[in-house]
């Protein structure tokens, strides 16, 4: 937990709350030598998911957030670049896609070989790691106080309470995730076939698909693949998984409609991404034009995406769900599954218009965690079957996908 | 689904007396189910052999039975009750193993008697190890390498194939009994043909072994609309090879990435589908090599176990409760988290700090330095603790453990000793590691892990804190150090020993920093939600959580980890207490560090502390909590040592005050009052120095009892009756000072021992029980069976006891619980020693008189009279009455679990725990106490008695009457001389030393059904061979005369047909 090289620093709420620790990755900028255009400021979430950090650093979901990890010990296994959520293979000093990390305890012992230890890996991704910080206690005021943007400074609490005001006027002009369309930038820039190589992952038989199930899904694998269109908004390269025994390519949510139809696509997938749904009108204008033309997938982002397009509202949560341990209800068949969330919007299911259905719910909140619409051939979810990190237990919803094309 | 209409009653078979491989753990699940089941509406009943369990005590809305879990009383109780369903997860391995019986017996088919929570067929699987491979193989997952043997030749082909080293593993065994690694091919002969015998259905597994892997535990909960969640994951501290319930174990689990712990999380989940549990929770055990390649499925166990309670306490997802729920009819979704009030059953426990688990050994008491760990259970209990880091949450555990280690300790073995302990997995391998860690530093890291195959994280933690301690003794003690260490779980008084100062300065040190605990919720969360738990654990330097309880309150100190001579009875009492006080209006705090123990549950005190029973860590609890003062008397000894310190910071006593227990426990001036009192006590005297030893012996004439002051369940306590064996006693080990004094004491040949217990507000005395003891005096009392009412004991003895008592009890000024032990010899009362706290009996006492005894001690302690209650005469005095014609509490040994014991019986007591029996007779009671410790007496057959010639008139009324009862009776030539003389002619059996065929050939063919084998004073002569060869070999063994008595008139109920049974609680 101590480390020579180890330096103060704070981590400072929008609201002037200050929590200390200590900076092992890329340092930050020092209170001493503030200038706003070296602070990261970005919005503040927790995760309570108690593995898969690499997994959760590169998922683009986590662009413009710092991300705060509630678990004892982070780190424990080190770092390997197959774990990456980026759809492409990257360098690994290009992997993370989040603003920063903050945790508890750092292990910073001996790992397997071939990983790299996290700080390393942090630092080489310019990309801040503070340890040593009392992160219930964060989580506890983001709890209370709802999400909030916040920046890390170098320094102790005593040294940043000097410039306090000043940090506050930088955190508060800064770019604040409600309202911004930074999922436009966070996909690909132009068509990609997707051939991708997959970490070797043998997870458990998934759940009994029905005999019924069993036959329909046969023909996909068998007979002439079909073809599946990945809108890109910064997807995880989980989700390809889902999809193995589809041709798949990659189009930038800046597309035309007639460019995507024209691919000729069994099913479009309006990905997963960054950032808040109703600040995207372009790829919600794009999504109303696809409607009722092809069979319409989403994950996340993509299913407030669909949404939104289809006329309902979002909102954003208090304080998200991000963690790997949330409860979904299948409305459908009343089952329940435990899954990988990480949203901060949610739709608002009391505005959406007919013809479309809740599918699933969360246990706890009761929020909305996915629709279905059989008229305009639309289905999302709001959770991550793909997991990535988290369960696998709800890949059962992509066997859904493949029986509806 | 909603819940099931269709049933209207359900039984729970418990899990019976506590030994090794299972205790508490299945009466809090027991309980939890009892209560659950009586919420949704259901009538419950309970059968429970344990007279110490909280679900036995009353308490619980049910009808209780404490019947032998045999077939022929379940029958007959089932007969009577006519339950709709049989809840057979609850009580262990005991409890499914019996349900199975009674389904493959059809029994249940007979009342129409349906089993819920596991299927008979899941249960099947799950426990027969070869069918369970076999599904895990179809299933696509990979088990070790094994085959399945029924016969010696079967196991030595499997033998061939696999290589050695190699594991055996009878089937259908608790906590593992009868596993072992073999590791030579002369080994293996001898340990199969012991396994076979172990296993009930003859058959066993051998398997390739696994040594250095790492092994982790998924605690899974299933429905039947096969919603699953993953309740809690565990990771052993030390490799494969070592019994889960010996290990250290952490949770969450720390070295697995995400992917590995997903294929894990899925696997287990999908193991439950396969197997067919789809009502219920279950524990499933994986292990993956080195570079996790290689994933395998150990084992399963479809229901509620250790590591369940474990997982409960740990997340905060009360998994038994949850699981009766299921069994009954509703899914996950349905269900509340009654803990957090916030989050279903379905919703996954996320954690924000590590939970360390520490077994608890009483090595002391059964070997030596050479002693391993293996596949067998050791361990006879647990403690655990929670931290914001693993070595915190270590520290704490261990020093929960109260073994006598402050945390991780430097041991001051030579470096041979010290590598040997962390190969053999010695049960203090952890402190043996760490003390490597000290004097090698962190270039020896790679091949301690290797040597230990403690995964590196572990170590690197392990080298974090030897790093910090060496920096505590280079520099002056620092805000920043002090922080860190504290940060650690490093005790006041560690710290200080390294920096070489004094304890309180380390505290005035933290005080003036404001370095106090804070108290952070088990959430279940990581603090996503607010949780209404009320449940807590302590971390140094960071924000609390709760506002003081009230100053009302009351704190009651629990009893830690179970260890021989304390254990479920003393948290049974504790629980208890906290209901009572609550009952009377009386908000309580508990401090308690047992994982396993209805105490710990959430729901039995308003506020639960997870803390060390130690100075430093209830102070903080008390810094933290006002309250109106602290009951001492309900956590056994080392809670009642803690009440001078803890009036030293000025917080009351509640009951008997610190002077009063002071001057009981006192030996000199216990004396003083006795004699003030005109009472007699066994001569006795101090001795503070070895040299004077023989001269104090001399003085009291031999033979003498020799016990260390201030000791637990007698620990170290020898009877000599020469000089000799004066001194090889204290050759071995035993420190004789004027700081540990050693007390000699008369040895009462022959005499009663008597154990008496009291409830007192200091005048009013109530007399809860007096308790015979079978064995005579000289055998610890907590391994002496003993009888209420006194079976055979004179009017006037008995008023003469009540006189002493309530004397003695009155000068004491004992307010609330006292237990007193006396001796009579001819007639004659002597007062052995008197404990001013609750004893191992009172939930017995409780039972058999039906009074509840720890509300009367609550209303004490809340200083209400006992003059208003019924109990008292008008002489302020009550004695308890029995309400049944006979019962008999009987001690259970976990003697097979140490093969090399001679399982004799002495002054060091050595039970695991206890059974009850109660009856018309004295025979049935004692019949019923016995099977139900597992000692099934025959009904015919022979008998091979070993007794000394000063014991034969003691012995011959029962002999006469065994072999009137049909037994034919063997014994050595000279008894069987004397018995000739008598009229009785025996069969000559040689005796062990002697030539073949022998007493043992004998025993190994099966040919004798009772060894009645007696020690001889001159205690050489005794041939303990015979009691261990009966032991091996399931035979009941019989080590004293009047236990050789009361088997007698137990087999002559036995040879009756009647089989009633009755119910010691019911709902009115």
């Amino acid at each position: 937990m101590k480390n020579d090289s180890s330096r103060l620093a704070t981590l400072v709420l929008e609201d002037g709350t200050l929590f200390s620790g200590k900076s092992y990755g890329f340092h930050p900028p020092h209170v001493s030598q503030l200038s706003t255009d070296q602070c990261i400021c970005a919005e503040l979430v927790f995760n309570t998911a108690m593995t898969g950090y690499v997994e959760i650093l590169s998922d683009p979901s986590y662009i413009q957030q710092i991300v705060l990890l509630t678990s004892a010990h982070v780190g424990n296994y080190g770092v390997d670049a197959l774990w990456s959520e980026r759809l492409f293979e990257q360098n690994i000093d290009e992997i993370i896609t989040s603003e920063a990390l903050i945790v508890h305890n750092l292990y910073s012992g001996p790992i397997p070989q071939g990983r790299m230890p996290l700080d390393e890996f942090m630092k080489i991704n310019k990309k801040m790691l503070i340890a040593d910080v009392d992160t219930r206690a964060v989580t506890r005021h983001i709890r209370s106080e709802g999400s909030q943007q916040a920046t890390v400074i170098g320094g102790s609490p005593e040294e940043i309470e000097g410039k306090i005001a000043d940090i506050l006027t930088i955190i508060k002009h800064s770019q604040h995730i409600t309202g911004s369309p930074v999922a436009e930038q966070a996909g690909i820039k132009r068509k990609e076939t997707i051939t991708p190589k997959y970490p070797v992952q043998t997870p458990a038989r998934q759940e009994n698909p029905s005999s019924k199930d069993k036959k329909k899904a046969a023909p996909a694998t068998s007979g002439k693949k079909k073809k599946l269109i990945l809108l890109d908004l910064g997807a995880k390269r989980s989700l390809l998984q889902l999809f193995k025994e589809f041709d798949c390519i990659a189009l930038p949510s800046t597309m035309g409609a007639e460019d995507i139809l024209e691919e000729l696509p069994d099913a479009v997938l309006v990905s997963n991404g960054p950032g808040d749904p109703a600040s995207l009108k372009k790829s919600i204008e794009l999504i109303q034009e696809l409607i009722g033309k092809t069979v319409l997938f989403g994950i996340c982002l993509g299913h407030q995406l669909l949404s939104l397009a289809l006329g309902a509202k979002t909102y954003k949560l208090p304080f998200g769900h991000h963690g790997a341990n949330h409860a979904v209800k299948d409305l459908r068949t009343n089952r329940v599954f435990v899954v990988s969330e990480n949203h901060g919007f949610a739709v608002d299911s009391s505005t959406l218009p007919k013809d479309v259905h809740p599918w699933f719910t969360n246990t706890s909140d009761q929020t909305l965690e996915g629709i279905y619409s059989d008229v305009y051939k639309v289905y999302s979810v709001q959770f991550h079957p793909e997991a990535g990190p988290g369960p696998h237990d709800a890949r059962s919803v992509l066997s859904h996908f493949r029986t509806v094309i | 689904m909603p819940k099931r209409k269709d049933l209207k009653k359900i039984a729970i078979i418990g899990s019976g007396p506590i030994v090794i491989g299972q205790a508490c753990e299945f009466d809090y699940s027991g309980s939890q189910a009892a209560q659950v089941l009586n919420e949704e509406g259901y009538e419950v009943v309970i059968i429970n052999p344990n007279p110490a369990s909280f679900m036995t005590s009353g308490w619980l809305p049910a009808t209780v039975y404490s019947e032998p879990l045999t077939m022929d009383f379940l029958h007959t109780i089932f007969k009577k009750e006519r339950p709709d369903a049989l809840l057979a997860t609850m009580g262990g391995q005991t409890a499914l193993n019996v349900s199975l019986d009674l389904h493959r017996q059809e029994i249940l088919e007979e009342f129409g008697i349906e089993l819920i929570g596991a299927n008979p067929e899941a249960i099947h699987v799950a426990e027969d190890r070869g069918a369970f491979r076999q599904l895990m193989i179809d299933s696509g997952f990979e088990v070790p390498h094994a085959y399945y043997a029924k016969t010696v030749k079967e196991a030595h082909e499997a033998a061939e194939r696999i290589g050695f080293p190699l594991i055996i593993r009878p089937s259908f065994t608790l906590g593992g009994l009868g596993g072992r690694t073999v590791k030579k091919s002369s080994e293996l002969h001898e340990f199969v043909r012991e396994a076979l015998h172990t296993s009930p259905n003859q058959s066993l597994l051998i398997e390739e072994s696994l040594d250095g892997w790492r092994e982790f535990e998924m605690e899974v909960i299933r429905d039947s609309k096969d919603n699953a969640v993953v309740v809690c994951s565990i990771e052993n501290v030390d490799p494969m090879g070592v019994h889960t319930g010996d290990s250290i174990t952490v949770a969450p689990v720390q070295t697995l990435s995400d992917t590995e712990y997903q294929r894990m999380r899925s696997a287990s989940i999908e193991i439950l589908r396969r197997v067919g549990v789809d009502c219920g929770g279950s524990n499933v055990q994986f292990t993956f090599n080195d570079d996790c390649s290689r994933m395998l499925v150990i084992e399963m166990n479809p229901r509620v176990s250790r590591s369940s309670a474990l997982a409960s306490k740990a997340t905060g997802f009360p998994i038994a409760r949850i699981a009766a729920r299921i069994a009954v009819g509703y899914t996950l979704d349905e269900i509340q988290n009654e803990m957090t009030k916030k989050t279903y059953a379905c919703f996954e426990p996320a954690l924000d700090y590590c939970v360390v688990k520490v077994p608890r050994f009483d090595v002391a008491k059964f070997a030596d330095d050479s002693f391993s760990l293996s596949t067998e259970m050791k361990s006879v209990g647990e403690s655990f603790a929670i931290g914001r880091n693993f070595i915190e949450a270590l520290n704490k555990a261990i020093r929960s453990n109260d073994a006598g280690y402050d945390g991780l300790t430097q041991l001051s073995d030579k470096f041979d000793v010290l590598f040997t302990k962390i190969q053999n997995k010695h049960p203090m391998y952890i402190h043996a590691l760490y003390s490597l860690c000290c004097r090698l530093g962190i270039s020896a890291h790679n091949e301690l892990s290797q040597l230990s195959g403690v995964h590196p994280w572990f170590l690197h933690a392990i080298g974090e804190q030897a790093t910090l301690l060496e920096n505590l003794t280079k520099k002056p003690l620092s805000k920043e150090l002090l922080y860190a260490a504290k940060r650690y779980g490093i005790s006041d008084a560690v710290i200080a020993s390294t920096c070489e100062m004094e304890e309180p300065e380390v505290f005035l040190q933290r005080k003036k920093q404001g370095l106090h605990a804070s108290y952070y919720v088990i959430d279940t969360c990581a603090g996503e939600f607010e949780a209404t738990t009320p449940y807590y654990y302590g971390t140094i330097g960071e924000h609390t959580e709760n506002a003081p309880l009230s100053e009302q309150s009351v704190v009651i100190l629990g009893s830690g980890p179970n260890r021989i001579g304390q254990g479920l009875e003393f948290d049974t009492s504790c629980s208890l207490a906290a209901l009572s006080l609550r009952k009377h209006n009386t908000p309580v705090i508990l401090i308690n560090n047992n994982p396993e123990t209805v105490s710990t549950d959430f729901n039995i005190a308003d506020r639960l502390y997870i803390a060390s029973i130690d100075l430093e860590e209830i102070r903080e609890v008390l810094l933290q909590e006002p309250c109106r003062g602290v009951i001492v008397q309900l956590g056994g000894q080392a809670a009642l040592n803690m009440a001078p310190a803890i009036e030293s910071l000025g917080i009351p006593i509640l009951g008997t005050s610190t002077a009063d227990i002071a001057r009981s426990e006192d030996r000199a001036s216990f004396r003083a009052l006795l004699d003030s009192l005109f009472l007699h006590q066994p001569k006795n005297s101090v001795v503070m120095d070895v040299v004077d030893l023989v001269d104090h012996a001399k003085a009291i004439g031999f033979p003498v009892l020799l016990r260390p002051s201030f000791v637990l369940g007698g620990r170290a306590m020898r009877i000599a009756y020469t000089e000799l064996e004066l001194h090889s006693y204290v050759n071995e080990d035993i420190t004789v000072s004027t700081t540990s004094p050693l007390l000699i004491e008369q040895y009462l040949e022959h005499a009663e021992e008597i154990d008496i217990d009291v409830v007192s507000d200091g005048e009013n005395v109530y007399i809860a029980g007096i308790l015979q003891h079978i064995e005579p005096a000289g055998i610890h009392s907590g391994d002496s069976a003993c009888t209420m009412p006194p079976y055979d004991m004179p009017e006037d003895t008995l008023n003469e006891l009540i006189r002493v008592t309530a004397l003695l009890v009155r000068s004491l000024s004992i307010k609330g619980f006292c237990n007193i032990q006396c001796a009579v010899q001819d007639g004659k009362v002597y007062v052995i020693e008197i404990n001013p706290r609750a004893s191992r009996t009172v939930p017995y006492i409780s039972t058999v008189t039906g009074v509840p005894l720890v509300e009367l001690a609550s209303r004490v302690w809340l200083g209400e009279s006992l003059a208003d209650t019924p109990y008292i005469g008008s002489d302020g005095i009550g004695v308890g009455k029995s309400r049944f014609a006979s019962t008999v509490k009987e001690a259970v040994f976990s003697f097979s679990r140490f093969r090399w014991i001679d399982p004799v019986l002495g002054p060091e007591m050595r039970s695991t725990g206890e059974s009850i029996g109660i009856g018309d007779s004295f025979g049935e009671a004692f019949a019923k106490a016995s099977m139900s410790a597992g000692t099934h007496l025959p009904i015919s057959g022979r008998a091979f008695l070993s007794i000394g010639e000063d014991m034969f008139s003691a012995v011959f009324p029962s002999l006469v009457k065994l072999h009137q009862l049909g037994f034919s009776i063997s014994t050595g030539r000279t008894l069987a001389q004397m018995l000739l003389e008598k009229g009785m002619l025996v069969d000559v059996m040689f005796s062990s030393e002697e030539s073949k065929p022998n007493v043992l050939d004998y025993i190994q063919h099966d040919r004798i059904q009772l060894v009645v084998n007696l020690p001889i004073p001159m205690k050489e002569h005794r041939d303990s061979v015979i009691s261990r060869e009966a032991l091996r070999h399931g035979i009941p063994y019989i080590t004293t005369a009047k236990g050789f008595a009361a088997a007698v008139e137990a087999i002559t109920y036995l040879q009756s047909k009647d089989k009633s049974v009755k119910a010691i609680a019911g709902v009115s």
